[in-house]
């Protein structure tokens, strides 16, 4: 673990991805567990695209961190998750423009209750 | 043997949840009010701490603990107000979770207190996504930084309680954009208490202490909506 975490810091931007890589596996070993699986062959993640989280880190970090465990050949396979918001006056979910706040792209009103795009949520394995 | 599916719902924060409302609970039960500093690193949240812990430990019992990846320079920096100071290190990790911070209370005889501050490590992307247990969520911006942090960095905007844009003595120098600024935050948290302060002159800084003395009076007045 310590040598993972010097790497990450010399790698710099992708520790918050290793720490969430290994958060990830033990999820997903707990859950093996449950079904008294023998192997992991694929884990699949829904990944907001507001989670702070960057995919290819994430999945370089995953190739560190799966070794010597239930998931040590399991494929993460990652299905991202664009920013949705409520607006409250166009009265239904609505996407949002990058870079310039939380902005109704249909409407422009300021519609900061976000409904989706923070997930980090393992949904689905395939297990032996 | 066949491969099978196995659908599962589950947040992989889970544990840094679950742990962020055991130190809630603790914390209402002790009366403390729990205040995450977040921010770009070179805000302004060590000098803000100093100003505050000094002038809060007048009348209420304050700590603080201070992450940074390394150096126990913010802890040095602020032992010299007096109040009582633990420093997280947190190595490579770029943000303070709900476990480093159960284990730095542990055993800390300065507990329990009125008011406990937490210095998040400097930066705007992590720290937004791990609760930490508080009452209230405080983004900086300085002057010094522009005025699209909110725009660049929403979720830190979007989910704090107070923004406050420091370092206002230097805004003129910098030819700071106030109404841009205030705008950007609006437009990812629209209705955010929002203060402008400046620790080396002292602007701002008596509007800062009512707030928190403010927000104290009020956890401890309704005992039985803390933590909901």
């Amino acid at each position: 673990m310590e040598s993972l975490f010097r790497w990450g810091c010399e790698r710099k931007c992708a520790m918050h991805e290793l720490s969430l890589a290994l958060s990830l596996l033990d999820e997903v070993g707990a859950a093996a567990a449950r079904e008294g699986a023998t192997r992991v062959a694929s884990v699949h993640l829904r990944l907001g695209r507001m989670s702070g989280v960057v995919r290819d880190a994430l999945l370089f970090a995953w190739d560190l961190a799966r070794a010597d465990t239930i998931a040590s050949d399991a494929t993460l396979v990652i299905d991202e998750v664009p920013v949705a918001v409520w607006c409250a006056h166009c009265a239904g979910e609505r996407s949002v423009r990058a870079g310039e706040g939380l902005i109704c792209a249909q409407c422009g009103a300021v519609t900061p209750t976000i409904v989706r795009g923070r997930e980090l949520e393992l949904v689905a394995m395939e297990v032996l | 043997m066949k491969l099978r599916v196995v659908q599962i719902q589950q947040n992989i924060l889970r544990k840094n949840d679950e742990l962020a409302g055991a130190l809630r609970r603790r914390f209402a039960d002790s009366g403390t009010l729990v205040v995450n500093l977040l921010s770009s690193p070179g805000s302004g949240k060590t000098t803000l701490l100093e100003a505050t812990l000094g002038a809060l430990a007048q009348s209420y019992r304050v700590g603080a603990l201070v992450g940074d990846q390394a150096t126990r320079n913010d802890a040095d920096r602020l032992e010299r107000s007096g109040a009582p100071v633990r420093q997280i290190t947190t190595a490579a990790e770029c943000r303070l979770d709900a476990d480093m911070v159960g284990k730095a209370l542990a055993g800390w005889d300065a507990l329990p207190l009125d008011v406990l501050f937490i210095e998040n490590v400097g930066n705007l992307i992590c720290p937004a996504e791990y609760d930490l247990g508080e009452d209230v969520r405080v983004v900086l911006t300085a002057v010094t930084e522009g005025e699209d942090k909110p725009l660049k960095y929403p979720l830190a905007f979007n989910t704090s309680h107070v923004a406050l844009i420091t370092k206002t003595d230097l805004a003129a120098a910098v030819g700071f954009d106030r109404t841009a600024a205030h705008d950007a935050i609006g437009r990812v948290h629209p209705g955010i208490e929002i203060l402008e302060i400046a620790c080396r002159t002292g602007n701002g800084l008596d509007a800062w202490y009512a707030l928190l003395a403010g927000r104290l009076r009020a956890k401890r007045s309704v005992p039985s909506a803390v933590g909901t």
